[in-house]
């Protein structure tokens, strides 16, 4: 078999509200963990999962005054609904998909003289709960 | 709908809002630019690709505005130089990352001595179609 190599150019990105987040996002990392208990048994260690936890990383070009604006839209979400889960889609590559709810969380604003204004942000991932689709 | 292009979409613009400096402005390197001039060239790198996706190419381009006045008397064109660096400044439009102005060095333009300076500047292009 071939070596396969993805990379962040492979990696298509939506949430609902249809902001156009490709166009300004630089990095998106979906990452979900098991929390796992160790118990020092006669036997030896023995395991337990006892929850299951997600946070998603988001790096982006700021857009505020952009029609459309991914800061302004998750502000607003934030803002008027901080419990209400936002649905986000990442394909990590063709035939690789994942769906999983966030908590909004307000981003930053403004930045440094001599850059691009830039948010980044660790979403929580509601319950850890993450849909796969493999192809 | 026409394809866009990064001279009519950004180097021309650039170029557009620099009109108003005390200088002769090019989007691109002419053969032989009158004094004082401003010229919008390529940095290195040139394109950057930063985003994720691609499906739309979004590119970080990096260009040098090279300024240059008369070299007939030092102090005289130092601040002649200085004047229009300035100038420039200026009128960069929003959307542009303004980097160092690297120190001015006197370079042969065709027959002459030019005092030439660059500022380095930085902004993203969509390409559409």
């Amino acid at each position: 078999m071939a070596t396969v190599v993805i990379t962040g150019r492979d990696i298509s990105l939506s949430f609902t509200g249809g902001t156009d987040i490709e166009a300004q996002a630089t990095s998106a990392v979906l990452t979900k963990t098991n929390l796992r208990e160790t118990y020092q048994t006669l036997d030896g260690e023995a395991y337990k999962t006892t929850n299951i936890e997600g946070t998603f990383e988001l790096s982006m070009l700021a857009d505020w005054g952009k029609a459309n604006s991914v800061c302004e839209a998750l502000w607003i979400a934030a803002e008027s609904a901080p419990d209400t889960d936002i649905s986000v889609t990442l394909t990590a590559a063709t035939g690789a998909q994942f769906v999983f709810p966030i908590m909004p969380e307000f981003p930053t604003a403004g930045g440094a003289g001599t850059d691009a204004q830039t948010v980044d942000f660790t979403f929580k991932v509601s319950k850890g709960v993450v849909s796969d689709t493999f192809s | 709908m026409t394809a866009s292009t990064i001279l009519s979409s950004v180097r021309q613009p650039l170029a557009t809002a620099l009109t108003g400096v005390l200088g002769n402005v090019y989007a691109y390197v002419p053969e032989a630019p009158m004094v004082p001039f401003v010229v919008t060239v390529p940095d290195a790198p040139y394109l950057d690709l930063e985003t994720i996706n691609k499906s739309t190419l979004h590119l970080k381009i990096n260009l040098i505005i090279t300024v240059a006045v008369a070299y007939n008397s030092n102090p005289a064109s130092l601040d002649n130089l200085e004047q229009l660096i300035i100038s420039v400044l200026k009128v960069i439009p929003a959307g542009y990352t303004i980097g160092a102005v690297e120190r001015p060095t006197v370079t042969q333009v065709g027959p002459s001595n030019v005092l030439a300076a660059d500022i380095r500047v930085s902004t993203y292009y969509t390409q559409t179609n």
